[in-house]
């Protein structure tokens, strides 16, 4: 499992997507239906690959690199889902792009050293303090996930604007979603991933007020740009559901805060050190003792 | 193959003509009633709004040629038989199943690919079947044409897509709602074109059909025509903000919904896009409210155009047709040819082999007690192989004919009938 790296689980998700992207091409050398059939297990092998390394490694979600990782986890396992259904194959042109992007974000960044992962948690790692700072991440990923759906469809729903405004034939180019059903994705993930976020960013409150110690922990980049993003949301909220803004304005504010999400997945955690021991279960220390940093 | 094609269709024959010869679902059992009795031979009667054909089989003596086709269809129409006759086109043999094939494949239709006319070819073959005027040939091959239809739409392009006006429209709206039954759809006005799409558009199930009209008494009616509600002409700011989905289809001389009024209106509405359908001549509706976002404007040049598109596409489908035409002629010639000539070759084979056992077991009696059981073995397969070899040259030669059937009126199979006296 340790040879697993980050480049297997890439390539696949690239070769998936250079396949769909033949399918789309309509190049029938190889059989259209042996092309989705391929595209569909190339991803599959990348999703086993990258969950190998997940499993492997538990990279911190604290960290960038974990972050990344595991938001894109979430994103193949969603894709093959979706693609495994025909008259879902639009979402492989979108989210496997994205999932890429993540990763090589992840990889641009690397994982924490030694010294810098010494107080944050591994992926699994427990211990008495883990609870409550697991449920803040947990909660963070989900609306991070939700949101990333959210930006796919306001991508698509653009793309479908562009197609209409043009009068191109039914059935003509990309074969996306109506524009209804887009419309009601966004907005369903937005009101979704609104209440994740709040709740993950009360109990990250919670945990910071809780032990005064961390309290100067309020300083740190990503808190203060996650309480960015939240205001932002709550702007989206009120222009959805206030104002009743819609269409391709909402779709282009979505965008906007994903991009925000981004940026907070991008910086890192700079918490005050506390003690190993409070942070890493007995089994997160025996990993981190013997096998080290992964290797991206 | 005693088969033959007799026929019009709107590439030979003007509307005149074409009006007075069709035959209704009553008028079409009657015609093959007669037909029974008069033509006597297999009839099955193809008849659509574009063309009107008879496909004649029999298994011996001649067909009924164009004269007499006129002549019968003059019986059943008012019509002058003469004046048809030159409109008529008459396919014998492989032709006439390679025609029939290209009609059941819609290569011969008015609209290249439309799908009506496989269901067509089915009840006029079921309609036959009923009158008891389709013998085994005429079932083999509208069997046969019924597969190579199907394989025509499934296994090239030739039928992708729709391609009438009014389906494009429903197509359109397609691309924008994902569900119908929380949409309210508008007419305004209603022309010939208009009943059509509407028609079309109530399969969708919406919730509610508006229908409004400057004649009160026209709205009424539409709308009591596809369970709509009649709304004023008056109310028609109203309607645009109530709808999701609207077909225009006035005969106004100016855009009834121009610019002005339409931001008027807009802030008005609390639904998302309007798809608007405006297949009226001059447009009802200000080409600029079209932003494939709030409003989908779809006028009838939009429609006109992506109809010429597939058209144009589905043409460049019609040479892989063909080929599976062709291929499926052949093989249904092929394959007819050795249905008839199975029962000639088994009969030429029991009569061989009842002689060449008469002549073995008299010859193996002559030499009884001289001959050891192996000799006796050698004997038998020495007389089987010069049967074998015997046949080897006309059963071949047989097969080759059904391969490239010949055109004359005697073929292989009759003298080979009369060579070795094979009487049915």
């Amino acid at each position: 499992m340790e040879r697993v790296s980050l480049f297997c689980f890439a390539a696949s998700y690239l070769v998936s997507l250079g396949l769909m992207g033949l399918w789309y091409a309509r190049v029938t050398t190889l059989g259209q239906s042996g092309l989705r059939v391929a595209s569909w297990l190339m991803s599959a092998a990348g999703l086993i690959a990258h969950s190998l390394y997940l499993w492997n490694w538990q990279p911190p979600l604290a960290w960038q690199f974990g972050g990344l990782l595991v938001l894109a986890w979430f994103l193949a396992a969603f894709h093959l889902y979706e693609s495994a259904h025909p008259g879902r194959l639009a979402w492989s042109l979108f989210l496997l792009p994205l999932v890429l992007v993540l990763v090589g974000a992840a990889a641009l960044f690397g994982p924490p050293t030694p010294e810098e992962s010494g107080h944050i948690p591994g992926l699994f790692a427990t211990g008495s303090l883990q609870f409550w700072n697991r449920l803040h991440a947990v909660l963070l990923l989900a609306a991070s996930v939700t949101m990333s759906l959210a930006f796919i469809a306001s991508l698509m729903f653009l793309v479908r604007a562009r197609q209409l405004k043009a009068k191109m034939a039914p059935g003509k180019g990309l074969n996306l979603f109506t524009l209804e059903r887009l419309e009601v994705m966004n907005r369903r993930s937005v009101a979704v991933s609104f209440p994740l976020l709040s709740a993950g960013m009360g109990v990250g409150l919670g945990v910071l007020l809780i032990h005064a110690d961390r309290l100067n922990g309020l300083s740190d980049p990503r808190v203060q740009a996650t309480a960015g993003l939240w205001l932002t949301f709550v702007v989206l909220m009120v222009l959805r559901y206030g104002a009743r803004f819609r269409g391709s304005s909402m779709a282009w504010m979505t965008i906007g805060a994903y991009l925000l999400l981004i940026v907070c997945l991008l910086l890192p955690h700079t918490l005050p050190t506390v003690s190993r021991e409070n942070h890493l279960g007995p089994a997160q220390n025996a990993v981190g003792q013997e096998s080290g940093s992964p290797s991206p | 193959m005693n088969l033959r094609v007799v026929g019009c269709s709107f590439r030979t024959t003007p509307i005149e003509f074409r009006e007075k010869l069709g035959f209704g679902p009553e008028s079409l059992k009657v015609a093959l009633d007669r037909a029974n009795r008069e033509l006597d031979c297999e009839v099955v009667l193809l008849s659509t709004c574009n063309r009107v054909e008879f496909y004649l089989g029999g298994t011996d003596g001649g067909l009924p040629d164009v004269k007499q086709i006129a002549a019968f269809l003059e019986r059943l129409h008012p019509i002058d038989g003469n004046r048809l006759v030159p409109h008529l086109y008459c396919h014998d043999g492989p032709r006439a199943v390679d025609h029939l094939f290209r009609v059941a494949g819609s290569l011969d239709s008015m609209v290249l690919g439309e799908g009506q006319i496989a269901n067509q070819a089915k009840v006029a073959f079921e309609t036959a079947k009923e009158t008891a005027s389709a013998g085994p040939l005429l079932h083999a091959l509208f069997r046969h044409a019924r597969v190579v239809g199907k394989r025509i739409r499934t296994e090239t392009g030739i039928a992708q897509g729709h391609v009438s006006v009014s389906s494009l429209a429903v197509d359109f709206a397609r691309e924008v709602f994902d569900r119908f039954d929380d949409k309210t759809i508008a007419v305004i006005g209603a022309g010939k074109m208009g009943e059509l799409t509407l028609k079309h558009l109530s399969q969708l199930k919406p919730k509610r059909i508006l229908v409004t009209n400057r004649s009160p008494e026209k709205a009424l009616a539409v709308a009591q025509s596809c369970g709509g509600q009649a709304m004023p002409f008056e109310k028609l700011d109203e309607i645009l903000i109530r709808s999701d989905i609207i077909l225009s289809t006035t005969g106004a001389p100016q855009p009834i919904v121009d610019l002005a009024r339409w931001q008027a209106v807009k802030p008005q509405r609390r639904k998302g896009t309007l798809v608007v359908l405006d297949i009226a001549v001059p447009r009802d509706f200000d080409s600029r409210l079209h932003d494939g976002e709030t409003v989908c404007l779809f006028n009838i040049d939009d429609l006109q155009k992506v109809r010429e598109n597939r058209i144009a596409e589905r043409k460049r489908h019609l040479p892989a047709a063909e080929a599976l035409v062709d291929l499926e002629t052949k093989n249904f010639c092929a394959d007819w040819s050795r249905r008839k000539n199975g029962p000639v070759i088994a009969r030429l084979t029991r009569d061989f082999e009842a002689k060449r056992t008469a002549v073995v077991n008299q010859l193996l009696q002559k030499l009884n007690g001289k001959l050891s059981a192996e000799e006796k073995a050698y004997v038998e397969g020495a007389f089987r192989l010069l049967q074998n070899q015997f046949l080897h040259g006309p059963i071949s030669a047989l097969a080759e004919e059904t391969a490239q059937p010949a055109t004359g009126q005697h073929t292989l199979l009759d003298a080979l009938r009369k060579l070795f006296r094979i009487h049915d």
